[in-house]
C-alpha cells in the first residue's frame, strides 16, 4: 500500500526579514522582536507603506535586518523623527522602535506626540539597562539589579527608584493605546504580537498613539544564560504587571 | 503674492508659507514668538514640546520629503546642532532661521551676532546666509531652501532681532519648486548615519569632503563702492546695513570707504584679494570679535585690520562708527 504524504507549511522565516546575520547576542529579545516586527507587517501586507525608526542602542541598525524603510535615529529622538514623518506621509505606517534607556533620555518626544495626538506607534524594548552602553543602568533598572553604573545593586536611596514607562505614558490622552508584553517565553510573545498589532492598528484608524512596552532578555548585560535571563525577566514582571492598559 | 508690509517676522513667516511649508515645529519665546503667532494665523505652526523635539520632528519631515523650517533664538541652537550633523550624514535638507539675539545664557532679546562661529563650526557646517535689509529676507530664505534641497544639506538664515522686528515693504514671491528628498524620492530603503566599518565611513566623509567643495563655491559677498576704496569695513547682516550708511557719510567727507558685505558666512567668500588693494579693513560686528578673527585669519599679515564690536544687545551706531573710523584713517 502506498502512503500519501500531505505536508503543508505552517511556519517559516518571515520573508520581510532580510538575510543578513543578526548582530545581536544569543538570547537577545531585539531579534525576536524584529522578527514578531517583520511577522505582523508581512501578514497586514503593509510593507510598502511602513517605515520604522530606530532608536540608539543595540537595535539602532535594525533597518538591516527588517526589509522595509527605515531610519536610525539620533539618541532620545527616534519618537519624534516617527511623528515628523508621520505628517510629511500621512497614509505611512511609521512606527518608532526604542529602548528603555533612550526612550527615557528624553520623554519630551513622546509627550509632545501625545499632546498633538499623533498617529504613530512606539514600541518599547525594555530590557532594563543601556545594552549598547556594555550593561550601565536605565532609568527602568529595577531596585536591586546590578549594573556597571550600579555595581552593588539599583537602591532607592542610591540611585533612586526606577521608572515605569507605560504607567508614565498611559496618563497622557493622545496615547489611545497602551500595553506591556514580554518577551520572555513563546506564550508571551504571542501575547506581545497582539498588543502590537493593535497598537498599528491605532494608527491606522487614525486614533492615536499606541504604545507598546515590552519586558526583554539582555543576558549579556544580566551576566546570565538565555534560559535564566528569561526567568529573571519573569520574576521583574512581578512588580510590573502586562497586559493592556488602556 | 506680491508686496506685503510687515515685520521681520512677518516676512519671514510669508516667505515660508510661499514656499509651501505647511508644517513648522517649534515652542515660542521672545524674540521668536511673532513669528510662530504669524505661522499659526496660516495653519502652518505646530506646537513641540522642548528644542530636542522640535529638531527631531523637522529632521522627521525632511525624511518624509517634506519642506519645513525650524525657528531658534540664542542659544536654542545648540540643542538643534546634533539634528543638523544628522541631516549632513543622512543627506536630506534641513533649514532653520536662527535670530542672533544677546548671549551667553539668556542674555536679552536684543539683537547680536555672538553665533558666527557654532554656526560656522565642524567638518560639515551648514550652508548660512545673513540677510543685511527685511526686503532680502524672502530671496535669501529661498536661496536658503534651494541650496540645502539641491545639495541635500542644512542651512540657515541667521537674522539679528534687529532685523526680524524691522518693518518694510516687501516683494514675496513663491520661490523654488519643491525638489524631491527623503523618502518620497523613493531612492534609498534607509537612512542612517551608522558605518561601522571604517572604510565605509571614509567613503563616505570623502564623498562629503567633495560635496562641500562644490558648496564652497557657491559663497556669496557684495561690494559696495568697492572699486576705488581706500579703506574696507567689512560687516554682516544690521552691521552691513549700518556699515554702508557710515561709508555713505564717509564718502561724503571725500574719504575713500567702501563696504565688504558676506551674505553667505558659511561658506565664506575669498577676500583676501580685494583687501590687498585698501589701506586698512576695519571689521564692524556685534560679537566678541568673532567676525574680525575669520577676516583676519584670510588676509595678508601685511594688512592692517581694526575691530569695532558692541556688545550686550546694542547695535553699532553710526556716528560712533564714523568717529573710530575717521580716528584711524
Ligand atoms: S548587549 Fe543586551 S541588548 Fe545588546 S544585543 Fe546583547 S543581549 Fe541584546
Amino acid at each position: 500500500m502506498e502512503i500519501e504524504r500531505k505536508t503543508e507549511k505552517v511556519y517559516g522565516y518571515p520573508g520581510l526579514l532580510t538575510d543578513r546575520k543578526e548582530h545581536f547576542c544569543p538570547g537577545c529579545s531585539h531579534g525576536i522582536l524584529s522578527k514578531v516586527i517583520a511577522e505582523i507587517i508581512s501578514e497586514m501586507g503593509l510593507h510598502e507603506r511602513a517605515i520604522g525608526v530606530y532608536g540608539a542602542g543595540c537595535a539602532s541598525i535594525m533597518y538591516e535586518y527588517i526589509g522595509i524603510k527605515g531610519v536610525g535615529a539620533p539618541p532620545g529622538s527616534a519618537v519624534g523623527i516617527a511623528a515628523g514623518i508621520k505628517d510629511a506621509m500621512k497614509d505611512a505606517l511609521v512606527f518608532a522602535y526604542v529602548g528603555d534607556a533612550d526612550i527615557a533620555s528624553d520623554l519630551s518626544v513622546v509627550i509632545g506626540a501625545a499632546m498633538r495626538n499623533d498617529k504613530i506607534t512606539v514600541i518599547c524594548e525594555n530590557n532594563f539597562n543601556m545594552g549598547v552602553s556594555g550593561g550601565a543602568m536605565s532609568p527602568a533598572t529595577p531596585l536591586g539589579i546590578a549594573t556597571t553604573t550600579s555595581p552593588s545593586g539599583r537602591s532607592a536611596a542610591g540611585q533612586g527608584n526606577p521608572l515605569a514607562l507605560s504607567e508614565l505614558v498611559k496618563g497622557t490622552k493622545g496615547v489611545t493605546y497602551c500595553a506591556r508584553g514580554s518577551s520572555h517565553s513563546p506564550g508571551a510573545v504571542r501575547k506581545t504580537k497582539a498588543m502590537i498589532k493593535k497598537a498599528f492598528m491605532e494608527q491606522i484608524f487614525g486614533n492615536g498613539m499606541g504604545f507598546v512596552e515590552v519586558a526583554g532578555m539582555c543576558p549579556t548585560n544580566l551576566n546570565l544564560p538565555p534560559v535564566e535571563a528569561a526567568t529573571k525577566v519573569k520574576e521583574i514582571l512581578e512588580e510590573l504587571p502586562t497586559g493592556e492598559t488602556k | 503674492m506680491g508686496v506685503i508690509y510687515g515685520k521681520g517676522a512677518e516676512i519671514i513667516g510669508e516667505s515660508l508659507v510661499q514656499l509651501g511649508v505647511r508644517s513648522v515645529y517649534g515652542i515660542p519665546y521672545p524674540p521668536i514668538s511673532e513669528l510662530h503667532e504669524y505661522l499659526a494665523q496660516k495653519g502652518v505652526f505646530r506646537p513641540a514640546a522642548s528644542t530636542r523635539e522640535m529638531a527631531a520632528l523637522s529632521l522627521g519631515l525632511s525624511l518624509g520629503g517634506e519642506r519645513t523650517c525650524m525657528v531658534t533664538a540664542g542659544t536654542d541652537i545648540y540643542g538643534c546642532m546634533e539634528s543638523i550633523s544628522y541631516a549632513v550624514s543622512y543627506e536630506v535638507p534641513l533649514t532653520v532661521v536662527h535670530v542672533g539675539k544677546s548671549i551667553p545664557g539668556f542674555g536679552n532679546p536684543y539683537p547680536y551676532q555672538g553665533d558666527l562661529d557654532v554656526l560656522r563650526g565642524g567638518d560639515f557646517p551648514p550652508v548660512v546666509f545673513s540677510p543685511a535689509s527685511v526686503e532680502e529676507i524672502p530671496l535669501l530664505i529661498a536661496k536658503m531652501v534651494e541650496m540645502s534641497e539641491r545639495f541635500l544639506v542644512p542651512a540657515v538664515l541667521y537674522v539679528d532681532s534687529a532685523l526680524f522686528n524691522m518693518t518694510g515693504n516687501v516683494e514675496v514671491d513663491a520661490g523654488s519648486p519643491k525638489g524631491e528628498f527623503g523618502f518620497r524620492k523613493n531612492d534609498r530603503r534607509y537612512y542612517t548615519t551608522v558605518y561601522l566599518d571604517v572604510t565605509a565611513m571614509k567613503k563616505q566623509t570623502a564623498s562629503l569632503i567633495e560635496k562641500y567643495k562644490e558648496i564652497d563655491r557657491e559663497a556669496l559677498c557684495e561690494s559696495y563702492m568697492m572699486e576705488d576704496a581706500e579703506y574696507a569695513i567689512c560687516a554682516y547682516g544690521i552691521s552691513a546695513y549700518i556699515a554702508k550708511k557710515v561709508a555713505d557719510d564717509l564718502r561724503l567727507s571725500k574719504k575713500k570707504v567702501g563696504v565688504l558685505r558676506p551674505l553667505t558666512l558659511s561658506p565664506f567668500c575669498s577676500i583676501g584679494e580685494e583687501m590687498k588693494k585698501v589701506k586698512k579693513v576695519f571689521v564692524v560686528e556685534m560679537s566678541n570679535m568673532q567676525l574680525f578673527r575669520l577676516v583676519r585669519g584670510q588676509l595678508d599679515p601685511k594688512v592692517k585690520v581694526e575691530s569695532y564690536a558692541t556688545h550686550g544687545g546694542l547695535l553699532p551706531e553710526r556716528n560712533d562708527v564714523i568717529q573710530f573710523i575717521k580716528g584711524l584713517i
